[in-house]
């Protein structure tokens, strides 16, 4: 277990060091992970975008001014790389078939499990979703995070799990 | 599945997320032993809240292998960007901060030159001199120059009055005059008529006298010689025999 701080490695990583940088990874990974599949909805997009994260942050690692809040920075990247890959999908959905996509969203699938019915939640309530339950439930963490309060992360959760109990209830009511 | 009270759901989603304080967690546990289908949603989500962290941990045991995944992945992955600024961390905060003096000077001069007073031009000035100096005075001007020629316009159309009276008068005088006067002017002129016939006849003696005298002289110097040539002359045909 390498002990040296974010900043240390940040800058062990800038002057090349792939093992800072590896360390780093391991470090961070998860994060960074949860943070795209609570955009995003499915793992196998999540663990896309959160490679091209990582591999995005040791090519502009020298644009990081403080080497302490690599994690905040490399978040917002994984989170932006989601939301683009979101809009992107969606884009693609529509010009496809916009009428399949409706029927999608509409004729709830009789055969939907749990983390099927996680990626139907909206993005901005299945993110905090994601990183309440699967990173410690811990909504205070969570709130630092998103920066948004504790209150809200809490309000953004009620919702999020009603909504998901309403999609379960409905698709196990479906003939 | 009975229905939980609606104005209960959001109560029991927060107890499951452990939101609510004791005094409000006692309070639902109560109105919970009395309601089956506020009880039935508990249950329900309670049971969600399992499955999702059971997710979670699904999830978190495939976590370093994509770690291993990407650090693999890094391998063909180059550094990108100069190394200087890390090199020497001031330079970059060093060239910004010269960069963004250098524009602010740049507004600063711009802005300037803008708003600064112009140099004065002395033939602007003098041209905008006078055309204050005659608009403000063109109006007294030509009050003053009508005034005068209303006075002399005035003064002329008295002076042809005076005059048409005048000559009114002369005329008046002269008619006068002519009526008293007849008779002497006749006389004066039948006077005059004398000279003037006096004056005639005294000029035909003198033509007389001269053709005279000449004739002599005439015939003084040719003889006879002439007279014949004149008696010629007023009778051709026998000019024409000889």
């Amino acid at each position: 277990m390498d002990e040296r701080s974010d900043h240390d490695l940040v800058m062990a990583s800038c002057r090349g060091d792939r093992t800072a940088y590896a360390v780093l990874v391991r470090r961070h990974y998860n994060q960074t992970f949860l943070v795209c599949l609570g955009v995003l909805g499915h793992v196998h997009d999540a663990e896309d975008v959160a490679q091209d994260t990582m591999i995005k942050g040791f090519e502009r690692i020298r644009q990081l001014r403080t080497g302490s809040q690599f994690g905040a920075w490399v978040g917002a990247i994984a989170k932006n790389l989601s939301i683009n890959l979101l809009r992107k999908q969606k884009m693609t959905e529509r010009a496809l078939n916009a009428e399949e996509s409706l029927r999608r969203r509409e004729g709830r699938p009789a055969c939907e499990d749990l983390q099927q019915a996680v990626a139907r939640l909206p993005w901005d309530l299945r993110l905090p979703l994601v990183m309440y339950y699967f990173d410690g439930q811990n909504a205070k963490t969570v709130a630092e995070k998103l920066e948004i309060s504790t209150s809200g992360v809490y309000q953004k959760l009620r919702t999020a799990i009603q909504e998901l109990h309403e999609i379960l209830t409905t698709q196990g009511d479906a003939p | 599945m009975n229905r939980p009270c609606p104005d209960r759901q959001d109560k029991i989603a927060d107890y499951v997320l452990g939101a609510l304080d004791a005094a409000q967690a006692e309070a639902l546990r109560e109105h919970l032993s009395e309601c089956f289908g506020c009880r039935q949603y508990l249950q329900s989500l309670k049971e969600q809240n399992e499955s999702l962290v059971e997710l979670g941990r699904e999830l978190g045991t495939g976590m370093t292998a994509r770690q291993d995944s990407v650090i693999e992945a890094l391998q063909d992955v180059a550094p990108a960007g100069p190394l200087i600024r890390r090199a020497f961390p001031f330079v970059g905060g060093f060239v910004k901060t010269a960069v963004a003096a250098v524009l602010l000077l740049g507004a600063g001069i711009t802005i300037g030159r803008w708003t600064a007073p112009r140099r004065v031009d002395v033939e602007q000035l003098r041209a905008d001199l006078e055309a204050s100096v005659v608009a403000s005075i063109q109006p007294v001007v030509q009050t003053t120059v009508l005034a005068q020629v209303d006075r002399r316009l005035q003064a002329e159309a008295q002076q042809r009055a005076e005059l048409a009276l005048q000559t009114h008068k002369d005329l008046y005088m002269l008619a006068e005059q002519f009526a008293a006067g007849t008779e002497s002017l006749e006389n004066l002129m039948k006077g005059r008529f004398a000279e003037l016939v006096d004056i005639i006849e005294a000029g035909r003696e003198t033509d007389r006298w001269r053709v005279e005298k000449a004739l002599q002289e005439m015939r003084t110097r040719t003889g006879l010689g002439l007279q014949a040539l004149a008696v010629r002359a007023s009778d051709p045909a026998a000019t024409i025999h000889d």
